[in-house]
């Protein structure tokens, strides 16, 4: 089936905004993710952003945590993680390829500190190793951590827990 | 249909064989080059180097360039806002670069800062940073390793953190690689082996990490096989002049594969040991390397065997089965370990180095989980896994 570009375009956006809410509710709930979070500089602006398509997401390290930045926020990016095409990005938010093999394959460009970039992807894959079930991890992911299953759920149910919470406590009055 | 993608990009013009240096004047001539800032090290001048490209120039009626020589072994953002202050003051219009890995760094950085303007070269460090194109940089590379004649990347030491920045930019690649085996007649054999080394290292992670492709793979088996075939006759026959062209067309292939599909695991842990304990980076690629491939193994089986090709010849790739390729690989790499160990000292473990100490090695693991050259190795490696493959390689 041929997906168009206006629905991939949809999709990443939507995709982008989910990740953005949670991997800023992981860094506050997965110790794992957590771990990684002192090696990037405080005030630290990560983006992932796609060639002429939808707002990016970016985030700021923010004492220990990351935090998702407003769209007229004017930050400048310290690490940007660009899709050359809305159609590669549609590749890896699908999870049918990960974010190692679409750099490999020049999907993505890298504009920044490459030590940054490691510790963000080590962030992404976290996410989509907790996040995702086992064989659609397995597809986006170079190799599958040791994760036992009773972890899996519980770090995954703190983190959607977490974003289901922040969308209540944002919902229109009427809708909560 | 397959996913699968490469790009594959090498602007450089490679003169290289008989009387090759005689070329440099036309070549500087084609890019509207007068004026070249000669950039070296001392040992390179003092082994008589310069002279020859200096009479190669001389003789086509060129003034002698200018000659900035203060490049140390491990170059640095002061050397380079130095040297670039030397280029700006003495008019220069483009940079000659006659050295090793270190003064070819030197001179792309030195390029960066006259060419984008500022005296500070760290505003340029990372990935895509640089916007045009750079002055005219020509390199006669007096080493068979790094490549760095055809790659798109730098790394410096920043002098006042005292950590390595890396560059990545395909600004970064030159405009000229000449290579003449007369600039590595002399180079020791300890530094031959070493620098083969390296070669060797960039072209198996080309061909098995991520980014491989049919182009890099090309490149890449054709300087494996090259360094099988002359690493041992030109380290018993120094003066074996073609042997050191072989050398040398290798190590350009090997950097022309790994700059397309870039390197993974043993680099990102020889960075490291680089970085801790000062170990130079060939010594760190002869060591590291079969431990790396062994650790690869349960995701490249079938590319590491296939090397053996290139590594064994045909005879001994037909008579071992499929199956035991691979390890069969592994295998001849250590014997090769041993026996330029035999033939120069160089070290086959981490201990035998005598720089690293067991104590660094947790550190080593930590720093290299971080380096960028880990995103395309085959496998993820965490600090535990890079730890237990340090302490094997000690």
């Amino acid at each position: 089936m041929k997906i168009g570009y206006g629905v991939q375009r949809v999709y990443v956006a939507t995709l982008l905004g989910l990740l953005g809410e949670l991997l800023e509710a992981a860094s506050t709930t997965d110790p794992a993710l957590r771990a990684e979070l002192p090696g990037f500089p405080e005030g630290t602006v990560l983006c992932l952003s796609v060639l002429g398509g939808p707002a990016p997401l970016r985030l700021r390290k923010v004492g220990d945590r990351l935090v998702r930045l407003e769209r007229d926020d004017p930050a400048v990016c310290d690490l940007e993680l660009v899709f050359k095409h809305v159609t590669h990005a549609f590749l890896v938010l699908t999870f049918q390829e990960g974010t190692a093999r679409a750099y490999a394959r020049s999907r993505l460009v890298l504009h920044g500190d490459p030590a940054l970039a490691m510790r963000f992807v080590r962030c992404l894959n976290r996410l989509e190793a907790v996040a995702l079930p086992k064989f659609v991890a397995r597809r986006a992911l170079k190799s599958l951590p040791r994760l036992p299953w009773t972890e899996k759920v519980a770090v995954a149910a703190r983190v959607y827990g977490r974003v289901a919470a922040q969308a209540l406590r944002f919902a229109p009055e009427g809708a909560r | 249909m397959s996913t699968s993608f490469f790009e594959f990009y090498c602007p450089v013009k490679v003169v290289a064989g008989f009387k090759a240096l005689e070329h440099l004047p036309f070549e500087l001539r084609t890019l509207g080059v007068h004026r070249p800032l000669l950039v070296t090290d001392r040992g390179v001048r003092e082994a008589g180097l310069c002279a020859p490209v200096q009479e190669a120039l001389e003789s086509a009626g060129l003034p002698a360039p200018p000659i900035f020589d203060a490049v140390p072994p491990d170059s640095s953002t002061r050397v380079v806002a130095e040297a670039a202050r030397v280029y700006r003051e003495r008019g220069c219009d483009g940079l000659l670069a006659v050295g090793g890995g270190s003064v070819i760094d030197t001179s792309k950085a030195v390029d960066v800062l006259v060419s984008e303007g500022g005296d500070d070269i760290r505003a340029y460090s990372g990935t895509s940073v640089l916007t045009k194109r750079l002055r005219p940089l020509f390199v006669l590379p007096t080493t068979s390793g790094t490549g760095s004649e055809v790659t798109n990347v730098l790394v410096l030491v920043d002098a006042d953190a005292g950590v390595k920045l890396p560059f990545v930019s395909q600004f970064l690649l030159p405009d000229v690689a000449i290579l003449d085996p007369r600039m590595t007649l002399r180079l020791p054999p300890h530094l031959t082996a070493a620098t083969a080394m390296d070669a060797m290292t960039h072209a198996i992670e080309a061909f098995i990490c991520l980014s491989k492709n049919p182009l890099s793979d090309a490149y890449a088996t054709a300087a494996i096989r090259r360094i099988a075939d002359h690493l041992l006759p030109v380290l018993r026959t120094p003066s074996d002049a073609q042997g050191r062209l072989e050398l040398s067309l290798a190590a350009t292939m090997a950097g022309i594969a790994f700059s397309n599909s870039m390197v993974g695991l043993v680099h990102a842990l020889g960075h490291s040991v680089g970085a801790v304990a000062r170990v130079p980076h060939g010594v760190c690629m002869n060591v590291l390397l079969p431990f790396a491939l062994e650790f690869n193994l349960p995701a490249r089986r079938e590319a590491i065997g296939e090397l053996l090709l290139p590594l064994g010849g045909p005879d001994v790739y037909a008579s071992t089965p499929a199956e035991r390729r691979a390890e069969t690989t592994i295998a001849r790499l250590r014997a090769l370990r041993d026996e330029l160990h035999a033939h120069t000292g160089l070290p086959r473990t981490l201990g035998e180095t005598r720089q690293v100490r067991r104590d660094q090695l947790p550190e080593i693991a930590r720093l290299s989980v971080d380096d960028g050259a880990l995103l395309m190795n085959p496998l993820d490696v965490d600090v535990d896994q890079a730890l237990t493959l340090l302490e094997r390689a000690f």
